[in-house]
C-alpha cells in the first residue's frame, strides 16, 4: 500500500541537480562512478538489482559456507584505477599475491610454475626447456605490455595509434600472434611436453576460440598483459575474494560522494537532439543529467534502453551478433575436513590448474560448440577458505572454473547434474577421491543469471581481434553526445578489470572540461 | 654459385605459375622452384578463376587457351536433393524460387553485400606482403565501416549466413563452396572471410573448354616466355642474408639469394615448413586429397550438368566436424567432397579436410599408402552416395595428397615479411597476381 502510494507520488517527478548517472553497479560501473565523483561531478549510480557488484556476489551456498560468484582471482585489475581510486586505502588487500600455479596432467604428473613467470622457467630441469620457455614468456610479455593501452581502451584512434606505431619486430609479432591459432605458435616455440600442454590450456582458458582456430593465441597475450600486485602475468587472491575488491570500489565511490541507489530499475535512456539527457525510471519519474555512463550489456543499453531507431544498422548487427557457443562454468564445493598441517595448507594456497591433453582440449571445444558436455576440460581451482583467515572451521570451500562448456540457454536439473559430474570427473584427475569429501555442491552457469549483463560477463570471449572490433563499435559507434559505454562488451579479455569504467568516465570528464557537454 | 633473384616462387600450381609470370613481366628477376615430380599431376579442369586482367596481361588467347565459365555451382545435399547457384544472381533467384527456397529474394542482396566486403584490407591476400604489419592492422580499425566489416569477417561463416538465410540447404551450399578450398569449418571464427571471395569480381570458376590446352601448361609457357628461371627442388632453410635479401637453401645443396620467397598457396608453404600467419583462410594447416576416377560410363548427378562444380555435404555442421577431425590428426569419417567432370567424363574430386600429419598415441606420423587408400575409399563412398551406380563404373583410381606434412620437420616461423604466403584459395590465381603487384609496388 505504502509502496504503491510512493510510486504514484514519484511517478511524475523529475530529479535535477545531477551531473552524471551511471547505470549498473558492477565493477566497471562502480569504478566509473568513483572517477566521476572524484572529479567533482554530482553522480548517481543506479542498479537494477538489490545488490551491487554485478556478477560478483557473495552468498551462502551451504549452511555456514560462503562462496563468491564470478571471479575468484585477480589478474587483470587495472593498476591505474587502483592508484586513481585509492583502492588499497579503501580496502583492496591480497591474502596471497603472486600465486604459484600447480599444473596437473591426465597422466598424473604435476609441475609448479612460480607466480613470477619471467623467473619461473629457471626451476625446470631441462636447460633447453628453460631457454625456450623463457624466450616464449619474454616474447609474449613484450607484446602484452606494448598492447596494454589497446586492451584498456578499444577506441579506434587508440588501436590505430598503438598498431601503427609498433616497432617492426613487434608489429610482425602482433600480426602473427593476432591471427595465429594457439597450436601454431606453441608448436613452434615450445617442445612437446607438459609445459606446452599447460600453456595451451592457459591460452584457451575462458576463450571461445579453440586451440586450432584463428585468433586463439592472442587470448594468452591479453591475459599476460594483466598484472596482480605489480607483477605481470601473475594471479593474486584478494582478501574476501573478488567481493573484497567490489567493497573497496564501493567505499571509494561513496567517499567520492556518489549516491548509490540499488533496486532502481530504469525504463529508458532519454536522448534529446542526439544528446543524452537523463533516464526514465521504471516506476515513473525521471533523473536528468548530461552525462550517462552505461555499464550494462550493449544489447540492453542500445536496443532496450535507447531503442534501435537511433542506431546504425552495422552497429545493431555488431551488438546483436550471436554470442559464442562456449561458456565457463563455476562450481563451488564444500569439502568435509580441514587441513591441519602446514604443508597441506601451503599447497592449498596455490592456483591449481588441470590441463587436459591438447587433443582432448580440441575435442572439448568441438563438443561444447555442438552443445554437448565435453569429456575433458581445463579446470582452474582455488581454496578461498585456505586464504581467508578463519574461514575454514569445519569445512573447506573449493572454488572452480571449468572451461569449455556448452552455452546452454536454459539448463534443467538433469543437465546440471551431468555438467557437475563432468567437472568432478576432471577434478578427480588431480584430487582423487574428492567426491567422498563433498558436503555441498553449487554450480553456476551463465544461464543462471537473470540479468543478461551478468550472463555475458561469464560467457566466453571471442578472439581478441574480434573483441576489438565489437568493443570499438560499442564504445564509440552510437554517436550520442554525453553517453559513454563500459558494459561487458567494452572489456577486452576476461577477469575483473575496471579499465573500461575508467576509460568511459575519463572520456566523460574530458568532454565536460572541454565544454562539449554543458554541465 | 649462388643465383640472385627478386622473387623465388615455390610451388607447383597454377597460382604459383601465374605469380611467377606476373613478377617476371613486371621486370623482376624471377625463379620458379617446383618440387621434384613424383608421379603424374592430377590437374583440375576448373579453376576459381582466371580473371580478365590476368587474361589480358598474359595475352592468354595467343596460347590457344580457351576457357568457359562453369555452368553452375551445385551442392548435392542428399542423394536426390541439390541446390544450384549461377553466375547471374537473377538466374539463381529464379532457380531458388522454383525449388521453393524461401530465401530466394535475398540472394542478390547477399551476393552484393559479400562482393562489397572485398574492399576490406583483410581480404585479397590479406595482410600478406604488407610492408608494415602494424600499419596494415591499424587500417582495419581506421573507420567504423572497415572495422564493422572486419568484425563480421572475423566471425564465423555460419553466423554471417544466418544473418541472411533461414534455408538450411542453401546455407550448406554456400558454406560448402566457400570453405571447401581452405578446409575450414562453418562454425569457426574467421571462416566468414571465405564468403566474399566466392562473390568477388571475376571469382566465378572457369573450365578449360573442350579440346584446349590445360591451363597449367599454358601458364608454364607464359613463364618461359617472360624469362622465369625454372628449376626443381625443395626449400630447406631460409636465412637472412642482409636487411633485404634472404638466402634460401634448396635440395641439391644449392642456394638462391632472393628478395622475396613467395608461396601462392598454403599447401606449397606447408611443404616448405612455412605457415600463413595473418589470415584465418591460411590456418587450416590441412592437406588436400585429389582423386581422379576414370569411368567406363558417364555418371549422372541429380542436378547440374557436366560443366558444373559440385560439392557433396549433408549439412553445414559436417564441414566443422571434418575440420575438427583433420585438426585432430585424423581422416574425417565423412569428408565433404568437391568434384567436377572432365571432358571425357572422368571425375576429379578433392577434399581439403585432411590432416597434414597424423596424430597417434606415440606421436606424429606422415602419410602412408594406407592413408591414401583410406581417404580415397571414403571419397569414393561419398561420390557413390550421390552418383547412382558409380562403383560399377570406376575402372581406375589415382590419388595425390597436396600439402602433406613431414612430422620430423618443425614448422618454422614465417615472421619474416620477405616470406610471403598467400592465404586465400578460391581466387588464388588472380589474388596471387595482385599480391605480386602489391609487393612490386611497395618494394
Amino acid at each position: 500500500m505504502a509502496e504503491a502510494a510512493l510510486q504514484t507520488q514519484f511517478a511524475g517527478r523529475i530529479e535535477g541537480g545531477i551531473d552524471a548517472i551511471v547505470l549498473g553497479a558492477g565493477a566497471d560501473g562502480l569504478a566509473a562512478a568513483a572517477y566521476l565523483g572524484k572529479a567533482g561531478f554530482t553522480t548517481v549510480l543506479l542498479e537494477t538489482g538489490a545488490e551491487i557488484g554485478g556478477v560478483i556476489q557473495s552468498r551462502e551456498f551451504a549452511p555456514g559456507q560462503l562462496c563468491t560468484d564470478g571471479e575468484h582471482l585477480i589478474f587483470a585489475l587495472d593498476p591505474i584505477a587502483i592508484e586513481d581510486l585509492d583502492l588499497y586505502r579503501f580496502g583492496v588487500s591480497y591474502a596471497s599475491r603472486r600465486l604459484e600455479t600447480a599444473y596437473f596432467f591426465d597422466d598424473g604428473r604435476m609441475f609448479p610454475l612460480g607466480g613470477d613467470l619471467q623467473g619461473a622457467a629457471n626451476i625446470l630441469p631441462d636447460e633447453d626447456l628453460v631457454a625456450r620457455l623463457s624466450a616464449f614468456v619474454r616474447d609474449v610479455f613484450e607484446l602484452a605490455v606494448y598492447l596494454r593501452p589497446a586492451f584498456a581502451n578499444p577506441a579506434a584512434e587508440v588501436l590505430e595509434k598503438v598498431f601503427a606505431a609498433a616497432p617492426s619486430a613487434l608489429a610482425r609479432r602482433l600480426l602473427r600472434y593476432g591471427f595465429a591459432p594457439a597450436t601454431d605458435v606453441l608448436d613452434t616455440m615450445l617442445p612437446d611436453g607438459p609445459v606446452k600442454t599447460a600453456m595451451m590450456s592457459e591460452a584457451c582458458f575462458r576463450s571461445a576460440a579453440p586451440p586450432d582456430e584463428a585468433f586463439s593465441f592472442m587470448n594468452l597475450v591479453r591475459r599476460w598483459a594483466g598484472e596482480a600486485s605489480g607483477l605481470q602475468g601473475a594471479n593474486a587472491y584478494p582478501e574476501g575474494g573478488a567481493a573484497g575488491v567490489i567493497n573497496a570500489l564501493r567505499r571509494s565511490a561513496q567517499a567520492a560522494g556518489v549516491d548509490i541507489r540499488a533496486a532502481t530499475p530504469i525504463k529508458s535512456i532519454l536522448i534529446e537532439w542526439d544528446r543524452a539527457a537523463g533516464v526514465e525510471l521504471e516506476g515513473g519519474g525521471q533523473i536528468r543529467a548530461p552525462i550517462i555512463v552505461a555499464a550494462q550489456n550493449a544489447r540492453r543499453v542500445f536496443m532496450d534502453l535507447i531503442g534501435p531507431t537511433g542506431i546504425g544498422i552495422d552497429f545493431q548487427r555488431a551488438i546483436a551478433a550471436a554470442p559464442p557457443k562456449i561458456a565457463t562454468g563455476r562450481l563451488h564445493l564444500a569439502l568435509k575436513g580441514v587441513a591441519r598441517d602446514e604443508k597441506t595448507k601451503a599447497n592449498m594456497r596455490r592456483r591449481l590448474m588441470y590441463a587436459p591433453r591438447t587433443d582432448a582440449l580440441r575435442l572439448a571445444f568441438a563438443d561444447a560448440r555442438a552443445g554437448n558436455i565435453p569429456e575433458a576440460m581445463t579446470i582452474e581451482a582455488v581454496f578461498p577458505s585456505a586464504f581467508d583467515a578463519g574461514a575454514a572451521e569445519k569445512m573447506h570451500v573449493f572454488s572452480i572454473m571449468a572451461h569449455p562448456l556448452p552455452a546452454d540457454e536454459t539448463v534443467d536439473d538433469a543437465r546440471r547434474e551431468e555438467i557437475t559430474k563432468a567437472i568432478l570427473r576432471n577434478l578427480e584427475k588431480f584430487a582423487p577421491s574428492i567426491e567422498q569429501r563433498i558436503a555441498a555442491v553449487d554450480l553456476r552457469l551463465p544461464s543462471d543469471f537473470a540479468d543478461a549483463a551478468d550472463s555475458k560477463t561469464m560467457a566466453a570471449k571471442p578472439g581478441v581481434l574480434r573483441q576489438w572490433t565489437l568493443a570499438g563499435a560499442a564504445t564509440t559507434a552510437a554517436n550520442i553526445s554525453g553517453l559513454y559505454f563500459c558494459g561487458p562488451e567494452a572489456q577486452i579479455g576476461a577477469g575483473l578489470s575496471c579499465a573500461a569504467g575508467r576509460v568511459a568516465a575519463k572520456a566523460a570528464i574530458r568532454s565536460a572540461k572541454r565544454g562539449v557537454i554543458a554541465l | 654459385m649462388t643465383a640472385t633473384v627478386d622473387f623465388l616462387m615455390a610451388g607447383d600450381d597454377e597460382a604459383c605459375l601465374a605469380a611467377a609470370a606476373a613478377a617476371a613481366k613486371s621486370g623482376a628477376r624471377t625463379a620458379l622452384l617446383r618440387p621434384p615430380k613424383r608421379g603424374p599431376r592430377i590437374a583440375s579442369t576448373t579453376h576459381c578463376a582466371v580473371p580478365n586482367f590476368v587474361w589480358r596481361r598474359f595475352d592468354l588467347h595467343e596460347y590457344g587457351l580457351s576457357l568457359e565459365p562453369a555452368s553452375a555451382r551445385v551442392t548435392l545435399t542428399a542423394s536426390d536433393e541439390a541446390v544450384s547457384t549461377f553466375a547471374r544472381p537473377r538466374e539463381t533467384e529464379e532457380t531458388l524460387a522454383e525449388a521453393g527456397v524461401a530465401d530466394h529474394l535475398l540472394w542478390t542482396a547477399f551476393s552484393d553485400d559479400m562482393a562489397g566486403f572485398s574492399a576490406c584490407p583483410v581480404l585479397n591476400g590479406g595482410l600478406a606482403g604488407a610492408r608494415s604489419g602494424g600499419a596494415a592492422l591499424a587500417a582495419l580499425f581506421r573507420d567504423a565501416r572497415t572495422r564493422s566489416a572486419f568484425g563480421q569477417l572475423a566471425g564465423s561463416c555460419g553466423v554471417l549466413l544466418d544473418d541472411y538465410f533461414s534455408d538450411a540447404k542453401l546455407k550448406t551450399h554456400v558454406a560448402a563452396h566457400a570453405l571447401s578450398r581452405a578446409g575450414l569449418g562453418g562454425g569457426e571464427d574467421g571462416s566468414a572471410m571465405a564468403l566474399p571471395e566466392l562473390f568477388a569480381e571475376d571469382a566465378w570458376p572457369v573450365r578449360i573448354a573442350d579440346g584446349g590446352p590445360p591451363l597449367y601448361e599454358t601458364l608454364e609457357r607464359v613463364c618461359r616466355n617472360f624469362g622465369v628461371t625454372m628449376r626443381e627442388g625443395r626449400v630447406l632453410e631460409v636465412a637472412a642474408e642482409d636487411a633485404k635479401h634472404r638466402l634460401v637453401s634448396i635440395s641439391g645443396d644449392e642456394k638462391i639469394k632472393t628478395r622475396y620467397l613467395f608461396f601462392a598457396t598454403p599447401e606449397a608453404a606447408a611443404a616448405a615448413g612455412a605457415r600463413c600467419n595473418h589470415s584465418p583462410l591460411g590456418v587450416g594447416g590441412a592437406a588436400t586429397a585429389v582423386m581422379r576416377l576414370t569411368l567406363k560410363d558417364r555418371a549422372v548427378p541429380a542436378a547440374g550438368d557436366e560443366k558444373a562444380v559440385f560439392q557433396i555435404a549433408d549439412d553445414i555442421a559436417e564441414l566443422q566436424t571434418a575440420r575438427d577431425e583433420a585438426a585432430d590428426g585424423r581422416l574425417p569419417e565423412q569428408p565433404p567432397v568437391e568434384f567436377e567432370f572432365t571432358e571425357k567424363g572422368d571425375i576429379i574430386a578433392r577434399t581439403a579436410y585432411c590432416p597434414a600429419v597424423f596424430r597417434e598415441e606415440n606421436g606424429l606420423r606422415g602419410w602412408t599408402g594406407q592413408d591414401r587408400q583410406a581417404i580415397a575409399a571414403r571419397m569414393k563412398e561419398r561420390l557413390a552416395s550421390r552418383l547412382e551406380g558409380l562403383s560399377q563404373k570406376v575402372v581406375k583410381t589415382e590419388v595425390a595428397i597436396l600439402g602433406a606434412g613431414d612430422p620430423e620437420r618443425k614448422t618454422r616461423l614465417a615472421e619474416d615479411e620477405n616470406i610471403i604466403v598467400q592465404p586465400n584459395r578460391a581466387g588464388a590465381i588472380g589474388a596471387a597476381v595482385k599480391l605480386v603487384d602489391k609487393v612490386v609496388r611497395n618494394g
